[in-house]
């Protein structure tokens, strides 16, 4: 009874997405089934590439490949970003330090840095998780030391004027004045990563979903081709909902101070 | 030391700020002594380094010449036996009332049970009892600043030092709030430093307003105030007490003068 309730009040607050999404697909099949553009498949034929993928083992082998490539870069991009983040924002000299690169790095293609990786890590799965990582990490970085800077110096002053230290300053102050910022950076980070593990499967070692969008690719498969598109962006926006849940969750105050 | 001792001893402190290149000269030469239990509030130009000499009493901030003394021993950094008032409060607005006024009990390390036991007493003390569980955004600027006085008094403090407690209230609330410190402090005296820009308010709370100069702050007078203890509501309409506005008024009236 509750969950049907739940359910109604999503889809009604979903309602202006479906109503815009509709008329899209419509034209879609419409122009598909006209055979006007030869690389537009209608989207049921996309449906049933999709379904087709998901019969055979392949799929789920390669996509678990994919997400735990994912997983690994994306941990290790939250956890160094985060570190780094609270540093910069922290310390002045860490920032001197480390601000100029950071900078630097985050506004180089990404694409550039794929190379580098190769010559690195080589052609295996750990070039893969460091793109994973590299994708994300600065978004993750720049946005955690925008939120510690964001922290009050009088809610600092008045935790200082009560003897805490740089622990407690840290942990009761800083980060929870923090903590919208470090999820925005969490958000991009993972659609980043996301676009990471794909890229780095199709430019390094022709694996998991990447590999997959190669071959259909290189087969001409705009049906499957398409299908495999739209389950990237399903699982994109699925773990980016999944952090936007988490936030809620954490960040209860948000927005009314 | 006895009941009267001397708690606070400001001598010859002077601080400088460096702004763009430019040495800036907030106190100069400023000397003056706080009794045990002694009501103090210090009024001045703006800018003539108020906040400054209450952040040096806190021990956030060090003096840049002289020397500040509180019970006897020189002030490094903050201690218990301080707490501060904070103007615009200072709250934390991801805890509740409850969470912080228990938060200095939280820095000292004390179990929970213990601290939100002291935290409810000095939440009731400010008149906030049934409100432990808002936010602060929920409440009004008085309950808000009612919290940021429970949060001082939670530590028990010898000092209680005030920056403009009231001065972002409106003029009903702030009155209000004058008359609960005033009970407050009749019925659990504590050394008590109060920074303001509002006369009547220094002379109503006051046993000594001390009046600085503008910058470089120093001390340019200090009045005590002829008002009885205990002093109530009905001292505002005395005629002691417009003389004494007046005194302090004359005073101020020339420094200000631009
Ligand atoms: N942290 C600071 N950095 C630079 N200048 C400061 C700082 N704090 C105070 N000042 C300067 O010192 C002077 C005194 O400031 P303050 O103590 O806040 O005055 P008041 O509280 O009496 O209005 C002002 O001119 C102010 O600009
Ligand atoms: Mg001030």
């Amino acid at each position: 009874m509750r969950d049907a309730g739940r359910v109604r009040r999503w889809l009604r607050a979903r309602a202006a997405g479906v109503a815009a999404v509709l008329p899209v697909l419509v034209a879609w099949e419409v122009v598909g089934r006209a055979g006007l553009l030869p690389a537009v498949p209608p989207p049921s034929r996309v449906a049933a590439a999709g379904v087709a993928l998901a019969a055979r083992g392949q799929l789920w082998q390669d996509g678990l490949r994919t997400l735990a490539a994912l997983a690994a870069g994306f941990a290790l991009a939250a956890a160094c970003g985060l570190v780094l983040g609270v540093l910069m924002g922290r310390f002045r000299t860490v920032d001197a330090v480390c601000g100029l690169y950071v900078d630097l790095f985050q506004s180089t293609p990404a694409a550039a840095k794929v190379p580098v990786l190769v010559l690195l890590f080589g052609l295996g799965r750990a070039s893969i998780v460091a793109t994973v990582f590299l994708f994300a990490f600065f978004v993750i970085t720049v946005n955690t030391y925008a939120g510690v800077r964001t922290a009050s110096p009088r809610l600092i002053e008045m935790a200082r004027s009560f003897g805490a230290g740089e622990a407690v300053l840290l942990r009761r102050v800083i980060l929870p004045a923090a903590l919208p910022m470090i999820f925005a950076g969490l958000r991009l980070g993972i659609g980043r990563a996301v676009n990471g593990a794909v890229l780095g499967e199709m430019l390094i070692s022709i694996v998991g979903i990447g590999g997959l969008l190669m071959y259909y690719g290189g087969a001409f498969r705009a049906d499957a081709v398409l299908a495999l598109v739209l389950l990237i962006v399903a699982v994109a926006g699925v773990l980016m909902g999944a952090v936007g849940m988490l936030e809620r969750r954490v960040v209860r105050w948000a927005g009314r101070g | 030391m006895g009941m009267n001792g001397t708690v606070i001893e400001v001598s010859e402190v002077s601080r400088h700020f460096r702004i763009a290149g430019h040495e800036l000269t907030a106190l100069f030469g400023l000397s003056f002594a706080v009794r045990r239990g002694e009501f103090v509030s210090i009024i001045g130009p703006s800018g003539c380094g108020k906040t400054t000499l209450l952040r040096m009493l806190a021990g956030l901030i060090e003096p840049h010449g002289g020397q500040i003394r509180v019970g006897g021993r020189p002030v490094r950094g903050p201690g218990r036996d301080r707490a501060v008032v904070f103007q615009d409060f200072a709250l934390l607005p991801w805890e509740t009332v409850l969470g912080n006024v228990a938060f200095p009990l939280e820095i000292q390390g004390l179990p929970r049970g213990e601290r939100e036991e002291r935290a409810r007493r000095a939440i009731a003390l400010v008149g906030l009892a049934g409100f432990e569980a808002s936010y602060p955004y929920q409440l009004s600027g008085g309950m808000q600043q009612r919290v940021g006085l429970a949060r001082a008094l939670v530590v028990d403090p010898e000092t209680l030092l005030m920056d403009e407690p009231f001065g972002a209230l409106d003029a009903q609330t702030r009155h209000l709030l004058q008359d609960e410190v005033l009970a407050l402090w009749q019925a659990h005296p504590k050394t008590v430093v109060m920074v303001t820009h509002d006369m009547e308010e220094a002379v109503y709370l006051s046993d000594r307003v001390l009046i600085l100069t503008a910058r470089p702050g120093r001390l340019a007078r200090e009045v005590a105030v002829p008002l009885p203890r205990p002093r109530d509501e009905s001292v505002r309409r005395s005629a002691a007490f417009a003389e004494a506005v007046e005194d302090v008024w004359s005073s101020l009236r020339t420094l200000v003068a631009a």
